[in-house]
């Protein structure tokens, strides 16, 4: 009797084991198979700023995604309708109207931007200078007029005007002023950063971990793409159609580029293109592009307009730049990322 | 019970709990065809709502699903159509869970229906390929026009609120030939024939895009 017991036991305790077994097995393919998990790749475009800008949120709630996505973009218009100088009600064009016959009072933020913009301009030896709106418009590259290479003599009058030491920001009561009448603030090189860099932080605000953010060719990463799947951004190739210069992995960065090939034009052979060179009033000549990645976009739309100017940066930041003559450079901490260098876009 | 006989009881079921990654691995390799949705309706958010709850269910995707919203111009159909692979899956007709949680969302969303200025729902998955089709023409984000990319089309004018352009469709190519903005960027950018190509007029905000999908091997660019 113990014997047949014990044996009923054996096998009752072999068939429950196989069973635990199977049944945990069959339990995880049917998890995996319809996990709650799905992510969603929430898109949307708009143009905004004068460019097109695109937005990609992967997110487990499309709805809340969308919300995200709305409080962003309208964050980016109310930037723009801030700072753009082609707005005539923005404060960058009332204060290119008046502040040389008084002093023009203008938001916290708008004062911030400008001290941030001189803050620049030291730093980078003043070869980053917002007040070059008389140059930009000279040669065409704002308005609505044809680019053409100006005379020498408004050259060197346009040129008087440029200079940050003639802007005076009192802190006092946030006011602006010009000393010379024909000054112009220009924010083109800051301002869509800046945007870009608002639209991230209320994008994080809605809880939004992981999205790309891309106006213009300044873009913003953050997070993954997927668990264990990075974003991938790729370097436009200045002078190759439809060709990356490199590709890489990012996370929670900053990438902007600064390159002669978006607005130009070619006279007798040689182009013309809109990043001037305070020092000459002329397009700058040292490089065809410039990248740079920063923490902010802000911060890497300045810098990359510095690097293709004067084709230097101090190497703890990261950068690839492609020289006038069509060499590439990068910094050593860039190199570590780099996927490769070249291929195609697609 | 004897101590061998517990012991190769315990082994046993160890292989069942180490077991469960291989498992993972073995459901996720076996990804279901790719897939696109599209659902064009008058109730956004409900319908958002509602397929998400059932994508989660369904499993025809395991990874992630790409969504877009686009809003369109004039008077449309509301509908749900789901091409899973190259095949329609006409749900109304379909046996099994998947047509049955269509035919729900569809009686929700009161549907098939003639609507006004709706909103169309993409929804997709899968790596895919797929060539180009349709040229979509957007006026700001509103989707204004479709037109086939395998027909010849010349000068076709686009009016926008702010500006207008025109394009020429030839030999499954589309170029702006012509813009009513004053530098004309648009025309140099020349002609887009690859899925997700676009052609973009800022001044006038209006957008050309090519339909279907390319792998792609990066995820944005900056330029």
């Amino acid at each position: 009797m113990v014997v047949k017991r014990n044996e009923s036991m054996a096998l009752l305790s072999k068939r429950w084991f196989s069973l635990l077994a199977v049944l945990v097995l069959l339990a995880q393919v049917a998890a995996a198979q319809t996990g709650d998990t799905v992510w969603f790749e929430v898109k949307v475009s708009k143009v905004l700023m004068g460019t097109h800008v695109d937005a990609t949120v992967m997110h487990a709630d499309i709805n809340a995604a969308k919300r995200a996505l709305v409080a962003a973009f309208m964050e980016m218009e109310r930037v723009e309708d801030l700072l753009s100088s082609h707005l005539p009600t923005s404060e960058v064009s009332i204060i290119n109207r008046e502040a040389a016959q008084h002093p023009v009072p203008v938001q916290e933020e708008t004062f911030a931007i400008l001290q941030r913009a001189v803050g620049y301009s030291t730093r980078l030896d003043g070869l980053f200078d917002i007040t070059i709106g008389p140059l930009t418009s000279l040669w065409g590259f704002n308005g609505d007029g044809e680019i053409a290479i100006p005379e020498h003599a408004h050259l060197e009058s346009a040129q008087s005007l440029v200079d940050l030491k003639h802007v005076d920001l009192n802190r006092s009561d946030t006011t602006v002023s010009f000393q010379k009448t024909g000054m112009r603030i220009d924010l083109g090189g800051i301002a869509k950063g800046y945007a870009v860099d608002r639209a991230v932080a209320t994008l994080q605000e809605h809880g939004v971990a992981n999205f790309l953010l891309n106006a213009g060719g300044d873009l913003y990463v953050a997070g993954e793409k997927q668990p264990g799947q990075a974003w991938k951004v790729g370097v436009k190739h200045p002078r190759q159609q439809d060709t990356l210069l490199a590709t890489l992995a990012a996370k929670d960065q900053a990438v902007a580029t600064s390159g002669d090939y978006e607005r130009f034009t070619e006279i007798g052979g040689q182009r013309y293109h809109h990043i001037l060179d305070p020092r000459s009033g002329y397009p700058a000549t040292q490089s065809q592009s410039a990248t740079v990645f920063a923490s902010t976009v802000e911060e890497a739309d300045v810098l990359a307009t510095y690097l293709f100017i004067t084709g230097e940066l101090a190497q703890h930041h990261a950068f690839i730049r492609v020289t006038a003559d069509g060499e590439v450079q990068s910094s050593p901490t860039l190199e570590a990322k780099l996927f490769r260098v070249g291929g195609k876009s697609e | 019970m004897n101590r061998r006989l517990f012991l190769k009881r315990s082994a046993l079921a160890a292989v069942g709990v180490a077991s469960i990654p291989t498992a993972r691995v073995l459901a996720c390799s076996t990804e279901p065809p790719a897939f696109t949705l599209r659902l064009v309706t008058d109730q956004p958010g409900l319908a958002i709502d509602r397929m998400s709850a059932l994508f989660r269910r369904s499993g025809l995707a395991t990874s992630h699903i790409r969504f877009q919203e686009h809003a369109l111009a004039g008077h449309h159909i509301g509908d749900i159509v789901l091409m899973r692979g190259q095949r329609l899956f006409n749900f109304w007709q379909e046996q099994g869970a998947l047509a049955q949680a269509l035919q729900g969302v569809a009686h929700e969303l009161d549907l098939p229906r003639r609507l006004e200025h709706p909103q169309l729902l993409t929804f997709s998955a899968g790596q895919q390929t797929t060539k180009a089709k349709t040229v979509n023409v957007f006026q700001g984000d509103v989707l204004m026009h479709q037109l086939q990319l395998d027909q010849n089309r010349a000068n076709y004018r686009v009016e926008g609120t702010t500006g207008s352009v025109t394009l020429t469709i030839k030999d499954r190519q589309v170029a702006i030939v012509g813009a009513s903005c004053k530098h004309k960027t648009c025309m140099k950018l020349g002609a887009i024939h690859q899925p997700g190509e676009t052609l973009i007029c800022v001044p006038s905000r209006i957008t050309v895009t090519l339909d279907g999908r390319q792998a792609k091997r990066v995820d944005g660019i900056t330029f």
